[in-house]
């Protein structure tokens, strides 16, 4: 079944990887690949060990955007050590946040969907996790064996009342 | 005696590499960082520093709020937002008094970016009073 929203974000695909890979390479001064061809969804889902999420909106449209991990890229990245769940939503809240920016200073995106503001990052720890009937973009950037799960859900808020 | 700076961003991992750069490469002293916009206006109290840098998506009080309420207090303020939002937000942060903006994500590794920000700091901090 197409709708519009699986339409429209189709052309967008590439626009949602390239973000996510700039914001990840300049957070941790690393070059991240893009390994899994990314494509539109309506079943947003992965398994982790680690998750955050960071919601968005504006008076038509909710966005929910995610990265997930497991822990040893989390150590990895963040300390070298055990991070705490504190740092998992500092660091990966702020890449949310600057991804989240970078969509939206798209022409595409920003003429589609206009501006939307951002929630409060939230984390949730181990297990598989799914998001169904809405669409949206999901793909993974890898370097060095660790991967990170990126999606990007968003509904038309007059569609579903 | 080097000029002060305070830093307020809710990201404690972007905060320390902000800071990082700004006493390193730029020789300035950090007088205190927060992580939000009651921490912003709060420590511009406090320290009423050359400079302070303030990101706009934040608890509890936004840069946006955090900027008019200094403004409001301290007129000459020297403000410099490091935001993710861009275009309309820029143009509205700096309608409302900032000396400078730059984009998130900040590219730590990329010298021609740290290069202007860079400049973009020494501008707001030695701009037109």
């Amino acid at each position: 079944m197409n709708t519009s929203m699986q339409q429209e974000l189709a052309p967008m695909v590439g626009g949602f990887s390239l973000a996510a890979g700039e914001c990840l390479d300049s957070l941790f001064d690393q070059r991240w690949e893009l390994v899994e061809q990314w494509r539109v969804t309506n079943e947003l889902q992965g398994s982790s060990e680690c998750l955050v999420t960071l919601g968005s909106g504006n008076e038509r449209f909710q966005s929910l955007a995610l990265v997930a991990l497991d822990n040893a890229t989390l150590n990895q990245l963040i300390a070298g050590s055990d991070a705490s769940p504190d740092d998992a939503v500092d660091v990966f809240g702020e890449l949310l946040n600057t991804w989240c920016g970078a969509l939206a200073d798209s022409q595409e995106f920003k003429q589609r969907f206009g501006v939307l503001a951002q929630s409060l990052p939230m984390m949730y720890v181990s297990g598989h996790w799914m998001l169904k009937a809405i669409w949206g973009v999901q793909g993974d950037l890898q370097r060095q064996g660790a991967s990170i799960r990126f999606g990007y859900a968003i509904r038309d808020r007059s569609r579903h009342r | 005696m080097s000029k002060s700076v305070v830093i307020v961003d809710d990201s404690a991992f972007l905060v320390k590499r902000i800071k990082e750069f700004i006493e390193i490469e730029l020789g300035l002293a950090v007088l205190a960082t927060g992580r939000d916009g009651n921490d912003a206006v709060a420590l511009y109290r406090q320290h009423t520093p050359d400079l302070i840098t303030l990101d706009i998506t934040m608890p509890n009080k936004d840069g946006q709020e955090a900027m008019r309420d200094i403004l409001a207090e301290f007129p000459d303020a020297r403000i410099l937002v490091i935001s993710a939002l861009r275009a309309d937000a820029m143009l509205e942060c700096l309608d409302m008094g900032a000396k400078g903006y730059v984009e998130k994500p900040i590219r730590f590794g990329d010298r021609q970016f740290m290069d202007d920000f860079r400049e973009t700091v020494m501008d707001a901090l030695q701009g037109e009073e």
